[in-house]
């Protein structure tokens, strides 16, 4: 063990880095993956540090194999009920257990993919073509149109079904005339011939394109009423709206494109895109049931069926964390990482005053400092704030930049914002009251930020830890776990650290009540230090020497994590915590 | 890429405005919104922070003569302001001595001018200028 | 500048060989896709007598997107607004690339004929000629009379 090395370099973020991070919650959280076992709320319990043996995916391909089976239940309510059956997941369940320990309704979610979706939709589609006796890619169509909801287009359909076909471009509307044909006298499209009214692609000589108008041998395409366009226009045309998610007409008439038709034009599975900007569009339009996961390149899609359960957590100031499978956590409401102790509107008022102040402050926020005592440039390149100069040996808190021996110690003394003596010598000296101490909480949970995405990094390694333990202290791999699960724990405590200050920020700094939340605050800190510093340890004897140490440290953490939790959340049920601007 | 003329370019312009894009800081509208011209145009630049400026909100007019945007708008504060590139009498922003307005390119727009003024005002030496009192105009 | 693509030479060719009655557009010498156009009021319509100027400019990716349309004649009318844009539907969602400039001026002169107070993009006129037609009707003439004489 020993305090964070310290390079001669230089790095910088500067505070929009530091919002993009926070809005799209950034990889620390991924730290799920090494094990999945995480929990949704704290616990105070010590049992769940050695029990992530069980791999999760081995259930995962149990539970998937299950969801794709030729079984489909129909249920009246449509889809979501479907969903529900197919696509229920293991965490879900887990993570039910959790909300039920903190006395709080269910949250009854399942975790879906465009391709769960999809599929889904396209079972419905088998399910009603005995019901319309049309083709299948017809009732696409139609549920396209109907933005897939099956009731409306099931009402109207009894009600004007040779309507809607002609609506949706199934069939010619015989009444309409098709729009003036391009730039020539002609008023029939060219080689209106039986043959040429054959859908399709076909090949053709000197063939003049109405739309580019353009003379050459070429590929053209057509639908049934014998539009015929050169294909290189057609790709053109249909590129442009596959993002729309809209039925696809022809280009001088409403007949439909179907999918094999734009496959045909446009090569293998690009209908694929249309479809999933449909499902995208439906997704937008059901945003209060569905969420997509926030994280970078994460397909998931979080579908809650009863939000009325929302309200109650609101109530109480909890939040609706759930998690994807990828083990990426956030909040349903708000969309962000998970925030506990803060609320949602404490998380808001939060980022919309950080996004605010980065344009007033638009300082920039450095990986490296210089050393308090001889100045040499420093740089951060573990989680842990226990600093060491290279150059002059000095030990100071990277936080407060004050010697760190009084931190070892009681407690964490640099959480709490002072006002006569502002610990930090302010860059900005002649800014506002306000100014400083908004500037002193944004730096300590940036600081947490850093640390967290450092402790990532750190966590990344730990499988190779656990596998050099194996090789050469002759362990089992169950054994090693708690290795992980230290370093799972060490991040959920960051973040949830890093989100008390925004909380302690707007709280009334007189009450008592915020002086035991800032107790608490210590506490944490001083714990996930004397964790972190712990994970430092690179020595496989020495690790395993320690082992027990991992146990009650991570242990000690989780208690605090869950103390500082609830004392937060009482802050905001009693009104002593009030976000505002 | 072909020229978009001078009115279907200034209504892009327009709708941008309305809709909000771009940063908080500008802001930019038509002084008559029955000026089917589209020739004079007002603008406000929120003063940037840690400087003299801080807090200060500026009104501009803009003028988009008829080569708009083959050259560049005519520029003013209305809104008192000490900068080396706004004549003092005037108010007028000297094109000879504000870059944005001196190497105009095509693409840029009535929103680049203020954002860079903006710029202009943090610049190391202009933000420390004394300003007039707030609210006084030209 | 690109050359300019076949299509428009030929719908530019057909413009003028092949005139739309009520309608004229001529691109400018310096911009091959920027149109002057005028139309001619429909005959019954309150634009009667009226000739309007307007613009009218192709831009790049036309046909596979719509062009872009203003009247530059001042005119009272409930679904264009007074820059002159035009609420028409061919011109946003329902455009298609088999459309070409003399079917959407022709579109143009025909929302003249017929304006749609429900679908209106200049609210105040719309509301006048839901609430009073024929008072709007009647400053739709003075309008033509004051602005688009011939």
């Amino acid at each position: 063990m020993g305090p964070t090395k310290i390079k001669q370099k230089r790095s910088t973020s500067t505070t929009n880095e530091y919002l993009d991070s926070i809005t799209t919650p950034s990889k620390p959280d991924n730290s799920c993956l090494i094990s999945p076992n995480g929990k949704a709320k704290d616990s105070t319990s010590l049992d769940n540090v050695g029990d992530a043996q069980v791999s999760d995916e081995s259930e995962f391909e149990i539970e998937d194999l299950l969801s794709s089976s030729d079984e489909f239940v129909y249920d009246e309510d449509g889809i979501d009920d479907d969903a529900q059956v197919m696509l229920s997941h293991p965490i879900e369940e887990k993570e039910q257990k959790h909300q039920k320990e903190g006395n709080m309704p269910d949250l009854d979610y399942t975790v879906m993919t465009m391709q769960d979706i999809f599929e889904n939709m396209l079972r419905r589609v088998d399910h009603l073509q005995p019901i319309f006796n049309i083709p299948r890619e017809d009732i696409l169509l139609l549920m396209q149109h109907y933005d897939w909801n099956e009731e409306r287009l099931l009402e109207n359909w009894t009600e004007k079904m040779d309507e809607l076909l002609v609506e949706i471009g199934v069939t010619q509307d015989t009444g309409s005339t098709p729009h003036v044909s391009v730039a020539t006298n002609e008023t029939t499209p060219q080689g209106k011939t039986t043959e040429s009214s054959k859908r399709g692609v076909k090949f053709r000589e000197n063939f003049t394109c109405l739309i580019c108008c353009e003379e050459k041998n070429t590929e053209t395409f057509s639908l049934e009423c014998g539009h015929e366009f050169c294909i290189d226009c057609y790709r053109h045309y249909i590129e442009d709206k596959l993002h729309s998610g809209n039925i696809i007409t022809c280009m001088n008439c409403s007949l439909a494109l179907k999918n094999y038709d734009i496959d045909n034009v446009m090569g293998h599975e690009s209908s694929k895109k249309l479809m999933a900007s449909s499902i995208k569009s439906f997704i937008q339009s059901h945003n209060k049931n569905y969420k997509w996961c926030p994280y970078a390149d994460c397909g998931c899609i979080i579908h809650l069926r009863d939000t009325s359960t929302l309200a109650e957590y609101t109530r109480l100031h909890y939040s609706p964390f759930v998690k994807c499978n990828n083990d990426h956590r956030f909040c349903f409401s708000c969309g962000f990482e998970v925030h506990a102790p803060a609320d949602c509107n404490v998380t808001n008022a939060w980022i919309k005053k950080a996004r605010k102040e980065s344009e007033n402050l638009n300082w920039v926020v450095s990986h490296t400092k210089e050393c308090p005592k001889c100045g040499a440039n420093i740089e951060k390149d573990g989680g842990c704030n226990h600093m060491k100069c290279f150059g002059c040996k000095y030990e100071f808190c990277w936080i407060c930049d004050g010697e760190w021996a009084p931190h070892g110690k009681d407690y964490y003394q640099c959480v709490m914002y002072n006002n006569e003596d502002n610990p930090k010598k302010s860059r900005d000296a002649n800014l506002a009251k306000y100014m400083k101490k908004y500037t002193f909480y944004y730096r300590i949970f940036n600081e947490h930020e850093l640390s967290a995405k450092l402790d990532w990094k750190l966590g990344q390694t730990i499988e190779s830890k656990v596998r050099e333990l194996q090789e050469q202290m002759d362990i089992s791999w169950i054994e090693g776990q708690f290795l992980p699960d230290s370093i799972r724990i060490l991040n959920e405590s960051r973040t949830a650290l890093k989100w008390s200050f925004p909380v302690s920020y707007y709280s009334d700094q007189s009450h008592n009540l915020t002086k035991i939340f800032v107790d608490n605050q210590s506490l944490l800190s001083k714990a996930v230090e004397d964790l972190s510093e712990l994970l430092q340890i690179k020595d496989p004897i020495e690790i395993m020497r320690r082992k027990a140490d991992f146990y009650n440290m991570s242990g000690f953490v989780e208690n605090r994590k869950f103390a500082l939790m609830e004392c937060g959340r009482e802050l905001l049920c009693r009104g002593i915590c009030k976000p505002m601007d | 890429m072909s020229k978009i003329p001078r009115s279907f370019r200034l209504l892009e312009e327009l709708e941008n405005g309305e809709k909000g894009f771009g940063p908080e800081s500008c802001s930019y509208g038509l002084t008559d919104a029955d000026d089917n011209t589209m020739t004079n145009w007002n603008g406000t630049i929120l003063g940037p922070p840690h400087s003299n400026h801080e807090n200060r909100i500026y009104s501009l007019a803009i003028e988009c003569g008829p080569n708009y945007p083959d050259e560049p708008p005519k520029v003013k504060f209305i809104s008192k302001i000490n900068l080396p590139c706004v004549d003092q009498t005037s108010g007028e922003v000297v094109a000879k001595n504000f870059h944005t307005l001196r190497d105009w390119k095509r693409s840029y727009t009535m929103q680049t001018v203020l954002l860079d003024l903006r710029k202009d005002m943090a610049t190391a030496t202009n933000k420390k200028l004394p300003q007039p009192e707030e609210g006084s105009t030209f | 500048m690109a050359s300019l693509p076949k299509r428009i030479i030929k719908e530019t060719e057909r413009l003028v060989t092949d005139p739309v009655p009520g309608i004229t557009a001529e691109p400018h010498d310096d911009n091959l896709r920027y149109f002057q156009v005028t139309i001619e009021g429909p005959a019954g319509s309150p634009y009667e007598e009226g000739l309007f100027q307007l613009e009218l400019y192709l831009p790049d990716d036309y046909p596979m997107e719509a062009p872009k349309v203003r009247f530059l004649t001042k005119i009272y009318h409930p679904n264009i607004d007074r820059l002159g844009r035009i609420c028409l539907d061919i011109l946003k969602t329902n455009w298609s690339p088999a459309l070409q400039i003399r079917t959407v001026l022709l579109s143009v002169q025909a929302l003249l004929a017929s304006p749609n107070p429900n679908d209106p993009l200049a609210n105040d006129v719309a509301e006048d000629w839901i609430k009073n037609e024929q008072g709007a009707k009647q400053t739709a003439r003075e309008w033509t009379q004051r602005y688009a004489k011939k």
